[in-house]
């Protein structure tokens, strides 16, 4: 290879190696100005204590939870100063990382088991750090040592119920976590069932399912099953919460009283129990006077975002302000800051959405209003600072986020604009009128002409309906049917004496209608048959002896009338007429 | 018998309601509604619902009206006046654009309301009528069939109208129920909310723009409910509305010069 070739080979070499360590002096040079000594001018440390439970018994133990956030400084040890009549166990401990923004956060997290050995209260002191020139310490806490649990109804020493609560001092509407916990040692059968547990004066929520597990209660262990409820007081004083009750199916073992019989297995029975908790009393303190205008009754831990949709719009459009509150406590009863506007403007509230987490330790939840504003003006408006206030019952104070204040740009209506669209002018308008146009109301009632109009027309077409229908029954009828054939029968009798131009066939005709009468008088069928005969038919029927007398004297009359020398029919006609005439008379008397 | 005596009932019935329900009472807000806003919206219609209404003087209001771009109470002004005129071509036309106008600044464009497209537009004081004359010539053909044998075709022609009748006042009679119970309005304000109750679940409140109209409900205090269709969609404050039935009272707003 020449030298000529190797030489800019060289100076290429010579030029990455000088730029090598111009690029390492340049990242160390990033690194002093990034890294974490720099990126934290200042450093932080704080320490929590928290307690699992307030209250135990002895013999139980409690779980202290001890948490350093160290930013920009290293995390100190953690050492539990000694508790008188206590005895303390070192659980475990934790640690954690994050670097975000360029901040350097570390957390230590140490559990200690106390132990207590005596009745009364044990308290827990301040916890002091210290890494640099940054220190904390933590608040002290108080531990409610019992000589024993609150009592257990209906229970034995082998499964009963029991509630502790966390806190037995409390403030008003601020959250109460009691613990309902089954204690058993025998075979159960199935899941258990919870009633709700009795509370007035409280607003309760369920923290999820029963958790389960095994705990030790002197030394003896137990199959454990835990309803937590957070209780909200909504009112002061001293309240009660219990008892709770839960009901579960317990499979017993009963031992055959024959233990050399082949069948001397024990036998299994399910018994249902229901086991009953005690009640435990909890005084409810008011909240501190001197609370700001702001406050709405949350009291808890909270935090406040507020959002607007748009940062620019024309006038008549609407902009959205969301402000969501979130936090541990009764979100429900939170309530919701106040938004208002630089300038004038319409303002619509609309409803509040509402979740809530029961997974974690405490109830957590978050609410989210949205009020819309439409200005009318053009230029700035601003929504103004909002500030939610709650009490925060740790520190025992109120605490009062202020938002920062947003501008928003207001332009004069614009062609896409609603305002714009508002007054887009209409197209062309029928003209006014100058003469009066038809009168009449606005409702849609009936008119009365109309209305008497249809009733009149409606009872008219009912009573149409009637009529013909009682005429149509009455031609139904068979009496009345054999009544107006009767009265045919006697118009037919009258019109022949009216006019008999031959009395013989007129008399003969005569008794055939005086026979025809009788069957229709009795209903019978007499047509062709001798006159005897068919009087017979009738006393069978029901005729009495004088009308059968009469009928058969008419009958010999028309008889003889029938069978008379010429000559003296038409004057001898006119009395036997008139008495068959008598005789359908009273038929038609008689058959209506 | 029987039956006869049930059909005239029935008959009775359908058109005997209003008689039995006055105006003053049938206007009132069911008994849920507290006893002030019950006495409140009586009064309302006794003052002003009933009045006599001319249908120039609400074409004008609304007219005028529109030309002010109000856009709402030309719309409650025109369906006043249609209520009395929908046939005149003045009065359609001005709802059609004051419609028309209302949906563009509202946004909606492409679905512009049209409540002037009516197969058979009749006035309800017209359609009481034409039931009511239906019902007498079927009842005169009904009492002449009870005295004389009819044809075929003349039982046919009186069932017929009287059918029809019946079915013509029955609508007219459930439409007259719904506008007592619900009566329809019309929004006024450039933007309405409607929001749930206080026990009902929480949800976004819904935004009317002007010119939509709806049906009322309950009144309770300063809120009224709110129903579009057969649903209940909210609460809204009662300046936000106009009653169409009352747009008598609202015609001194907007006389022309």
């Amino acid at each position: 290879m020449s030298a000529e070739k190797r030489k800019p080979k060289a100076s290429v070499i010579g030029d990455r190696r000088h730029g090598a360590r111009a690029f390492a002096w340049l990242l160390a040079a990033v690194l002093l100005v990034l890294g974490p000594g720099a990126a934290e001018p200042a450093g932080r440390l704080d320490i929590q204590a928290e307690l699992d439970r307030r209250q135990i018994a002895v013999g139980e133990a409690a779980t202290l939870t001890l948490t350093v956030t160290a930013e920009g400084v290293d995390v100190p040890p953690v050492t539990l100063p000694p508790i008188a009549g206590v005895t303390v166990e070192r659980a475990g401990e934790s640690q954690g990382f994050s670097w975000i923004n360029g901040r350097v956060t570390r957390t230590l997290t140490v559990a200690f088991r106390l132990h207590p050995s005596d009745v009364g209260d044990v308290t827990i002191p301040e916890v002091r750090v210290k890494s640099g020139d940054a220190a904390a310490r933590s608040m002290p806490l108080t531990l409610h040592v019992g000589k024993t649990l609150p009592p257990a109804r209906g229970g034995t020493s082998e499964l009963f119920a029991r509630v502790v609560l966390d806190k037995s001092r409390a403030y008003w509407n601020e959250g109460i976590i009691a613990h309902f916990t089954l204690y058993s040692r025998v075979q159960i059968e199935g899941v258990q069932a919870w009633d709700p547990p009795d509370a007035i004066g409280f607003w309760s929520e369920v923290m999820g399912p029963p958790r389960t597990g095994r705990v030790a209660i002197n030394g003896v262990p137990y199959d454990a099953s835990e309803l937590r409820v957070t209780y909200f007081p909504t009112r002061t004083g001293r309240l009660r919460i219990g008892p709770g009750r839960v009901h579960l199916r317990v499979i017993r073992r009963i031992a055959q009283p024959d233990p050399w019989s082949m069948l001397g297995m024990p036998e299994e029975q399910v018994e249902d129990v229901t086991l009953e908790t005690g009640a435990v009393p909890v005084e409810v303190m008011p909240l501190p006077p001197g609370a700001p205008s702001s406050f709405k009754g949350a009291v808890g831990d909270y935090s406040m975002d507020v959002h607007v949709d748009r940062a620019s719009l024309h006038a008549g459009e609407p902009v959205t302000v969301t402000t969501t509150v979130r936090g541990v406590g009764n979100v429900a009863s939170a309530g919701d800051p106040d938004v208002n506007t630089s300038v004038p403007a319409r303002s619509y509230a609309g409803g509040v959405i509402t979740s809530i987490d029961r997974a974690g330790e405490r109830l957590r939840g978050e609410r989210r209003r949205d009020v819309t504003f439409i200005a009318e003006t053009t230029g700035r408006m601003a929504v103004l600072p909002v500030r939610y206030t709650w009490f925060d019952p740790g520190a025992n104070r109120y605490r009062t986020q202020i938002s920062d204040s947003i501008r928003i740009l207001v332009e004069p209506p614009g062609a896409g604009a609603d305002s714009g669209r508002a007054l887009r002018p209409i197209g062309p308008v029928a003209a006014l009128r100058a003469k009066p146009g038809r009168r009449g109301r606005l409702t849609l009632e009936a008119p009365p002409g109309s209305r008497a109009l249809a009733m009149a027309s409606l009872l008219g077409y009912g009573a149409a309906l009637i009529g013909a229908r009682l005429r149509r029954r009455a031609e139904r009828d068979p009496r009345r049917r054999r009544a107006v054939a009767l009265e045919s029968v006697l118009a037919r009798l009258h019109a022949i004496g009216a006019a008999p131009a031959d009395s013989a066939a007129a008399a003969t005709r005569m008794g055939a209608m005086v026979r025809h009468a009788v069957g229709l008088r009795y209903d019978l069928d007499v047509e062709g048959l001798p006159a005897r005969e068919a009087l017979n038919r009738a006393r069978a029927a029901g005729a009495s002896d004088d009308d059968r007398k009469e009928v058969e004297e008419v009958l010999d009359s028309l008889d003889r009338l029938a069978f008379a020398p010429s000559g003296t029919r038409a004057a001898k006609g006119i009395p036997e007429r008139k008495a068959a005439e008598r005789v359908l008379k009273r038929y038609l008397r008689e058959l209506t | 018998m029987r039956r006869e005596m049930v059909a005239l009932a029935l008959l009775t019935a359908v058109a005997a309601v209003p008689l039995r329900f006055g105006p003053s009472v049938a206007a009132a807000p069911r008994a849920t509604a507290p006893a002030v806003a019950a006495v409140d919206v009586a009064a309302d219609s006794l003052a002003h619902g009933h009045d006599v209404a001319d249908a120039t003087t609400l074409y004008n209001a609304g007219t005028v009206a529109l030309e002010r771009s109000a856009y709402g109470p030309s719309i409650t002004f025109f369906l006043a006046a249609a209520r009395l005129e929908p046939r005149a071509p003045d009065v359609r036309a001005n709802l059609a654009g004051a419609l028309a106008a209302a949906a563009h600044a509202a946004g909606d464009d492409e679905h512009p309301d049209d409540a002037t497209d009516r197969p058979f537009p009749i006035a309800p004081d017209e359609g009481w009528w034409i039931a009511a004359g239906l019902l007498a010539v079927g009842a005169c053909f009904g009492i002449a069939r009870a005295v004389r044998v009819l044809s075929r075709s003349a039982r046919r022609i009186g069932d017929g109208a009287m059918i029809a009748g019946i079915v013509l006042s029955t609508w007219l009679q459930y439409a007259a129920w719904e506008e007592r119970a619900h009566p329809v309005a019309v929004v006024i304000a450039p933007t309405l909310s409607v929001e749930r109750g206080p026990d009902e679940p929480s949800r976004p409140a819904v935004l009317l723009a002007a010119g939509e109209r709806v049906r009322l409900g309950e009144v309770r205090g300063g809120q009224v409910e709110v129903r579009l269709g057969a649903n209940r969609i909210g609460w809204a404050a009662r300046e936000g509305l106009w009653r169409v039935a009352d747009a008598t009272r609202y015609t001194p707003k907007f006389q022309p010069r």
